[in-house]
């Protein structure tokens, strides 16, 4: 039998598996009478699927779906199979935690699922799944993408944040997710789907202190895509403002789009992805509207109302201080002169006396740069305590470190022998230890530099900072920079 | 300084029921005083089973998968002639696949004599002299020498097409293409792809702004 049999058979298999398993709730029962589905028919959906991940039949699983949006399912595939790779002994229990409510065609429903590992760990995972009733009264899953187990600014898949100064959503027909901010890369960040459809729109906000242009920014995104799929064709980047503000722009906003095809995408019939960047100083606001081509066209009346919802929550803020606004919001962090403080974290830095200093963001907790009219750069980044992790230890921390050292193509120099390492930090608490690196292919004197990376962990921060001097002075000041921090 | 908005706070807390507002819960009503009573021996038991309880890093320490679970998973013996039989079989599957791709796209070669009576017909028509004669001739030796060029540009614009064919969905390729153990490796939108190629771009040198993803780390790490 081909596997493309196997794989129709395995699907009707599990609709009946599926459509059994649910007791005879009036909701099923009377399909007709009552169009939204009650908790114990997703339940019983739940439950089917839970069947199909206990035999570890992820076809079975997968197949069970009609998918609305095949990028989010292929998102799916990939993490059951990860998961059963991982660990085939995994047992997952699955639960809506919040009552069905109706989206569009849709109906929608937050489920917790809690995996339990064959030595007794546990693993809390949320979703957001949408499923349709076909014209047998039948559930049929359409939908299911990720979300934090615990999240702020939505409510009525309206997205507001004061802090980072928009909003947007609360629009018929879409569904708000919000995104974990190391998953988005980006400070903060929601996706919003119109269920039903291929259609979504991702929202991020970033930082950027050197404040570039809306256009400047577009155009980089855009190349950067184009950079990870040769296949993208941009267009030409035009200027755009979001209809809220265009009769009366406030100062220091601006807007711009850029529209890249995708002709492969969609088994050939051809996506679009098309970046919108609103700028107030140095804050960015990116939406990325994507899609096939064809439902972008039949639903271009909805995205324009989810762009329409799009507002700043504050008109008039001082520029520097809607950029600085958000960083302090989200990763704690304030810089004076030099001096960086973090009242999230309740610890405090003093950067090389006179070095530009820089808050950034980019999905860790925090990231600050210092860096020398020479060219020497000390970054400190803080990691959060991974989501499924209760704390960070040191078995923990030296993986991550591994990972970060081979993504910066760094080598570790050998360390003395004995020991692992780590030594307690007297006046923080926690562990520390040094290492240091060399590239492994420099490319110019900057990638040549030996690094020292000198690592503080706590329980709920892993602290790494990365010093790169230019010469002897400022490997001086950033030794004596990375001896001031405290953590009361 | 603005904060979260309280009414768009998430109304589900971590243990998955609804959790009280700050307003609600300053006016929850104190419980009774019995209620508060504690065994004398609570702070001992607690502690002891806080002293018991793994840590972290013995959790790690435990094998994720036991002798008898790697053993029930294990490939079977491979048969003396796998190797063989599947290279013969796949050798066989690509011969006959090509050989069903080009036959659709070479046309057959004409006859002799189609060739002959269509020359013929032709001269007959514009009335040729012998040097037109001889040129004729001359094409018709090179025909012999233009079908098999014909027939490499046919298979390459066969190939160039069947390269050309749909691909997974621009999540999953972008998803692919960074770090396991990275959190956005796994991100349901090309956004944080094209973010972190951005961030790279601007700090070619630094560690990655990005954040673990901890089921890789829990799980992934330990094997």
């Amino acid at each position: 039998m081909s596997a493309r049999r196997r794989h129709l058979l395995a699907g009707l298999l599990t609709g009946l598996a599926v459509a059994a398993g649910a007791p005879a709730s009036p909701a099923q029962t009377n399909a007709a009478a009552d169009p939204t589905p009650d908790t114990a028919a997703i339940t019983a959906v739940l439950a089917g699927l839970d069947a199909c991940f206990a035999r570890g039949d992820l076809a079975a699983y997968l197949a069970a779906f009609e998918p609305d949006h095949v990028g989010a399912h292929a998102l799916l595939r990939q993490h059951l199979e990860r998961l059963a790779a991982l660990d085939p002994g995994l047992v997952r229990t699955s639960a809506p935690v919040t009552p069905p409510r109706q989206i569009g065609p849709r109906t929608v429903v937050r489920v917790r699922h809690t995996l339990r590992t064959g030595d007794e760990r546990t693993l809390l995972e949320d979703t957001m799944l949408a499923v349709r009733r076909d014209p047998d009264g039948r559930l049929v899953p359409t939908f299911a993408v990720e979300i934090p187990t615990q999240w702020g600014c939505v409510r009525d898949d309206h997205f507001r944040c004061p802090a980072c100064n928009y909003e947007i959503g609360g629009v018929d027909g879409w569904l708000c997710v919000p995104v974990r901010p190391e998953r988005a890369r980006a400070l903060e960040a929601a996706s919003f789907y119109l269920l039903g459809t291929d259609v979504a729109c991702d929202v991020s906000v970033v930082i950027d202190a050197a404040a570039p242009a809306a256009a400047t920014v577009v155009r980089g995104l855009a190349a950067a895509l184009a950079g990870l799929d040769a296949g993208a064709r941009p267009g030409p980047v035009e200027a755009w403002l979001p209809p809220a503000h265009t009769a009366a722009p406030p100062p220091g906003f601006a807007g711009a789009r850029v529209e890249i095809s995708l002709p492969r995408d969609f088994d050939g019939r051809g996506g679009i992805a098309c970046f919108y960047v609103l700028t107030f100083g140095g804050l960015q606001h990116v939406l990325l509207v994507r899609g096939s081509g064809a439902a972008l066209d039949r639903h271009a009346a909805d995205v324009q109302a989810l762009l329409a919802s799009y507002r700043m929550v504050q008109t008039d803020l001082d520029l520097a201080l809607a950029a600085a606004q958000p960083l302090q919001h989200h990763t704690g962090g304030t810089l004076t002169d030099a001096d960086y403080r973090n009242a999230r974290f309740g610890f405090t830095f003093a950067g090389p006396a006179g070095w530009h200093a820089e808050l950034r963001c980019g999905g860790a907790a925090l990231r600050v740069l210092w860096s020398s009219s020479a060219g020497s750069r000390l970054w400190l980044t803080g990691y959060d305590v991974p989501a499924g992790l209760d704390r960070w230890c040191r078995r923990t921390a030296d993986r991550w470190l591994q990972q970060l050292l081979q993504r910066a193509d760094l080598e570790q120099k050998p360390a003395p022998a004995g020991g692992d390492g780590w030594t307690d930090h007297t006046l923080c608490g926690g562990g520390t230890r040094a290492l240091t690196c060399v590239a492994r292919n420099p490319e110019d004197a900057a990638a040549a530099r030996e690094r020292t990376i000198r690592v503080f962990l706590q329980d709920d921060l892993l602290l790494v900072a990365d010093l790169g001097a230019a010469n002897d002075a400022d490997a001086a000041a950033m030794r004596a920079a990375v001896e001031t921090l405290r953590r009361p | 300084m603005a904060a979260h908005d309280p009414d768009f706070l998430d109304p589900i807390g971590p243990a998955g029921v609804p959790f009280p507002s700050e307003g609600e819960w300053l006016d929850l009503p104190a419980p009774p005083a019995d209620e508060l009573t504690i065994a004398p021996d609570f702070v001992d038991r607690t502690l002891q089973a806080v002293a018991a309880a793994p840590t972290a890093e013995q959790e790690l320490d435990r094998p994720l998968l036991d002798a008898v679970r790697r053993r029930a998973f294990a490939a079977p013996e491979p048969s003396p002639t796998f190797v063989d039989d599947t290279l013969a079989a796949l050798r066989r599957d690509k011969t006959a696949r090509w050989r069903e791709l080009l036959t659709r796209h070479i046309a057959p070669e004409p006859s002799p004599q189609f060739v002959a009576r269509t020359l013929a017909a032709l001269a007959a028509e514009r009335g040729v002299g012998a040097a037109d004669g001889d040129r004729i001739a001359r094409l018709h030796r090179w025909r012999f020498a233009a079908w098999p060029l014909l027939a490499v540009a046919a298979a390459a614009m066969l190939w160039l097409l069947l390269s050309d064919r749909p691909q997974p969905p621009i999540e999953l390729r972008f998803a692919q293409q960074e770090p396991a153990a990275f959190a956005h490796a796994y991100a349901a939108t090309p956004m944080a792809a094209v973010l972190d190629a951005r961030d790279r771009s601007f700090d070619p040198h630094a560690l990655s702004a990005g954040g673990p993803d901890g089921t890789w780390l829990l799980l992934e790490a330990g094997r």
